[in-house]
């Protein structure tokens, strides 16, 4: 019956006031101010450098890795010799092409299997069985089937990405609220041109969102395909300079990876802004 | 004023063939693993032309499926619907339909989205644009023309999906509960707006709401539908002629109405 009055004055938070105060950084969800957002953001950076810096001279200190100074020394280098522009765009292109391709199937694809339950019951056995196949392993094969030149690295691109894209922009399809397909309908729309006015502009943001994620493991891809076979490319490349042990140079490629991811991510996002800015976050 | 809904179907107007015919639709539905529901229990009604009847229920009553049925985008377990005695086999731009959560598309602007309908019947632009104009001046968003939906408020919203479902003129204006999501102000003026509409256009609608309310306040007839599964409960003629305002929500009928179908529901 009775309450110490410790007790009740715990629950209430007592002098402090009520309620669980927020903390100005760590609250759920919560914004925080613009100058913190920067500053948190330039530490991780100088923080990811510092400790690349620290692994290199102090922790190991052993050739093959190169502090930061040295891989930007090597990646002058590298575009002194004029390879790096030639092994940039021969990977560029391959991905470009073998991920066009990729796409335009996992679009086709996913967007009928989102939209319509027939195409699901057909596809969604033979793709949920070919995605766990390691598309890495058919690499030997493909260098059969499609030769050693760009084909073969082109295949495994589209073989390593295409049912992730399909099965992500199914889910993307479905999304689509079903009052607007409806609602189409009603004003006299046939299928064929939902698919084209209500689907498929609903879906182009979240298509888009998945292109950025699989597009980083098409790259994985495309180095192994050129590690097995290739005269020229950033996989080929890696291979020569392994070679070599010019480990700053390895580093410099490394670097030139991380570089052309962002560039396309941050070329993608501007793209869905551009085309669906109904949708921005 | 009120009458049970007997086995015979209540014949509306004068003697008129009835713009919409509902005839005992029956409507199950098979969840996974559970047995059948039967949402709909042969539910018969008529609208007359430029008529606005109301469907009043509570949850579960089967009144938006009744709504998706007429508009053609369910199939009645058995049972038909007519719109001037043609059968309905299936959704078409003679029954304009709005839903509550307005369902507009976020990627075209006001006029685009009023403009659509227009679009799917081929209609050339120019008279689409002169048809879009003439419907955004019906429903005062003119000077929204070029606005995008989400910059428009929720009431604003529901004018625009409703100027377009009147834009390929349809025979019959499907509602299910279009003014449930606004606030209690926004959704009074909205009712207002539909009656001025509704006597401006002459068009020929069909209401469903949860608000014993509104469905007094807008229908020139009430359907109050029982829920699980749903059917007919009542069938009432409300009594204020086309003209009323929103001094009719004092008026002693309009309570008396109120309290009568709130007892038939059987809510507090």
């Amino acid at each position: 019956m009775t309450t110490t009055a410790s007790t009740a004055t715990r629950r209430r938070g007592g002098a402090r006031g009520r309620g669980r105060k927020q903390h100005a950084l760590l609250r759920l969800r919560g914004d925080i101010p613009v100058a913190a957002r920067v500053a948190i953001a330039v530490v991780s950076i100088v923080a990811l450098f510092g400790l690349w810096w620290l692994a290199a001279d102090v922790l190991v200190n052993q050739a093959f890795l190169p502090n930061p100074a040295d891989t930007v020394d090597g990646l002058r280098a590298l575009w002194e010799s004029g390879d790096l522009a030639t092994d940039v765009q021969a990977s560029t292109v391959r991905i470009a092409e073998g991920y066009a391709i990729s796409l335009a199937v996992g679009v086709a694809l996913g967007v009928l299997i989102g939209s319509f339950r027939s195409v699901e019951a057909f596809w969604e056995s033979p793709v949920g069985f070919l995605r766990y196949v390691p598309a890495t392993a058919l690499t030997p094969l493909f260098l059969v089937a499609f030769g050693l030149g760009d084909d073969s690295k082109v295949a495994l691109v589209v073989a390593g990405t295409v049912f992730f894209n399909t099965v992500m922009i199914a889910d993307v399809a479905r999304a689509v609220p079903r009052e607007l397909i409806d609602t189409a309908y009603t004003l006299g729309a046939g299928r064929t041109r939902v698919l084209a006015r209500v689907v498929m502009p609903h879906c182009f943001p979240g298509i888009i969102d998945v292109a950025r994620v699989n597009l980083a493991a098409a790259w994985p891809l495309l180095v192994v395909a050129e590690l097995f076979a290739a005269s020229e490319g950033l996989g080929y490349r890696l291979q020569v300079l392994r070679r070599l042990s010019q480990w700053d140079q390895v580093f410099a490629i490394l670097l030139v990876f991380a570089v052309i991811g962002l560039v396309s991510d941050l070329f993608l996002r501007w793209l869905r802004n551009r085309v669906s800015p109904w949708a921005r976050p | 004023m009120v009458a049970t809904n007997g086995p015979a179907a209540v014949e509306p107007g004068a003697g008129s063939a009835p713009k919409l015919a509902v005839r005992d639709v029956v409507k199950d539905f098979r969840p996974a693993r559970s047995a059948v529901v039967r949402a709909i229990d042969g539910i018969t009604f008529d609208v007359a032309e430029h008529e606005l009847v109301c469907l009043v229920g509570s949850s579960g009553c089967g009144k938006s499926t009744l709504l998706n049925i007429v508009a053609g985008l369910e199939v009645p377990t058995s049972g038909s619907v007519e719109v001037d005695g043609e059968r309905v086999v299936g959704p078409g731009p003679d029954r304009g339909m709005v839903f509550q959560t307005y369902s507009l598309y976020p990627w075209r602007t006001v006029a685009e989205n009023v403009g659509f309908g227009l679009e799917c019947v081929g209609m050339r632009k120019r008279a689409r644009a002169e048809r879009v104009h003439e419907l955004l001046g019906i429903v005062g968003l003119t000077k929204f023309a070029d606005h995008t939906p989400n910059q428009l408020s929720g009431g604003m919203r529901q004018r625009v999906a409703i100027a377009r479902a009147l834009a390929p003129e349809p025979d019959v204006l499907l509602l299910d509960e279009p003014f449930g999501a606004l606030d209690a102000q926004t959704r009074r003026s909205m009712q207002d707006f539909l009656l001025t509409l509704w006597r401006r256009t002459r068009a020929t609608v069909l209401f469903v709401t949860h608000d014993i309310g509104e469905a007094i306040y807008l229908g020139s007839r009430v359907l109050v539908l029982a829920s699980h599964p749903g059917r007919v409960l009542a069938e009432i003629e409300v009594p204020f002629g086309a003209g009323h305002g929103p001094e009719v929500t004092r008026d002693r009928r309009y309570l008396d109405l109120r309290d009568e179908i709130e007892d038939l529901l059987g809510t507090p």
